[in-house]
């Protein structure tokens, strides 16, 4: 495993999605998916699918976050470039969860989208309703039979399921 | 700075942490720092604006967390749990991680009242016994044991039916 301690400064908004994210990992079983990396969602799925022996797989469109995510491949870490959305392959089999964290914001919802009958558990972050115009979650929460909306911190984090009734999840 | 993490061990109490963090309210209080717990902890800590105070015990482990020390992030050196003063409040959690492992119990069991959840690492039977905890369950009204990932950890309680941890 791998620990970066540069991510020092206080993690504001880009951390609110841990609860979730971890919950979400330890509710399910079998490969994680992560499109997006981040400084904090990549470390800490890394550590978990190390401790768990389970697989990660990390998407990542920007050569910067790449290079950055590349440094916890390892045998359980798998971190792929997808220079374009549309051609990466994560929607060909099933995935224990997933989290979407990715750019340009726009594509969040069309992966979704994708992943909507062969995920247990996504897990989306900032899904604030006041900020449905970015990202345009709207339109894709019909898909689901189960959501939960984390709003106990800003920016908000949902998980959506076909699979599992996300009662446990509050 | 990227070190390779040769503990990988030590991330087990991950979910359990994060989760009673997430469920829990008030200041926060780390008995032993450890890699990834100092960290969740502070990154959690820092962005819900709840005080944390993390105890340890071995220099070099203090030299280690002392630079995550902040306004809401206290780093205290303790050379002897005995007069560690963490029993004067209450705490909206606890995590108990601390050496030598026999103190554990101890530290537990002065939190037994003062603390709405207390997290422990390292609860599975072997270590446990070790570690004697077989005195430590029967203090507290609601106990979990997450097994899933090994080592095992526990949470532990006298205020909380822990319902929402399972």
């Amino acid at each position: 495993m791998v620990i970066d301690l540069s991510y020092r400064d206080a993690p504001g908004l880009l951390t609110t999605h841990i609860p979730m994210l971890v919950r979400a990992f330890d509710l399910s079983e079998g490969d994680v998916l992560e499109v997006g990396t981040g400084r904090y969602s990549t470390p800490i799925l890394n550590w978990l699918c190390t401790v768990a022996k389970r697989y990660l797989y990390s998407y990542e469109s920007s050569n910067h976050w790449y290079h950055k995510a590349q440094r916890y491949a390892g045998t359980y870490h798998y971190v792929i470039q997808a220079s374009n959305w549309e051609q990466a392959t994560f929607d060909q089999r099933h995935w224990g969860m997933a989290f979407i964290d990715h750019s340009p914001d726009g594509r969040r919802p069309v992966d979704i989208a994708r992943l909507a009958n062969l995920v247990d558990y996504i897990v989306v972050h900032d899904t604030e309703p006041e900020h449905d115009e970015i990202y345009g979650y709207g339109t894709v929460w019909d898909l689901f039979k189960y959501r939960y909306d984390h709003t106990r911190l800003w920016p908000n984090t949902t998980v959506v399921s076909n699979f599992k009734d996300l009662s446990n999840l509050g | 700075m990227l070190s390779p993490g040769r503990h990988d061990i030590a991330a087990s109490h991950i979910p359990l942490l994060v989760r009673v963090f997430d469920i829990s309210k008030g200041d926060v209080l780390e008995v032993g720092t450890g890699y990834y717990s100092t960290l969740i902890l502070h990154w959690l800590a820092s962005l819900t604006e709840r005080k944390l105070v993390s105890y340890e015990n071995h220099k070099r482990w203090y030299r280690k967390a002392v630079q995550w020390e902040s306004a809401l992030h206290q780093i205290v050196l303790c050379q002897n749990w005995d007069i560690a003063d963490f029993d004067n409040q209450h705490w909206g959690m606890a995590f108990v991680d601390h050496s030598p492992g026999y103190r554990r119990p101890r530290e537990v069991a002065r939190l037994a009242n003062l603390a709405e959840y207390i997290v422990i690492h390292d609860t599975q039977p072997r270590i446990g016994e070790a570690y004697q905890f077989s005195q430590t369950w029967g203090q507290f009204k609601y106990c979990y044991h997450y097994t899933k990932i090994v080592p095992c950890t526990t949470v532990v309680s006298n205020f909380h039916e822990l319902l929402d941890v399972i």
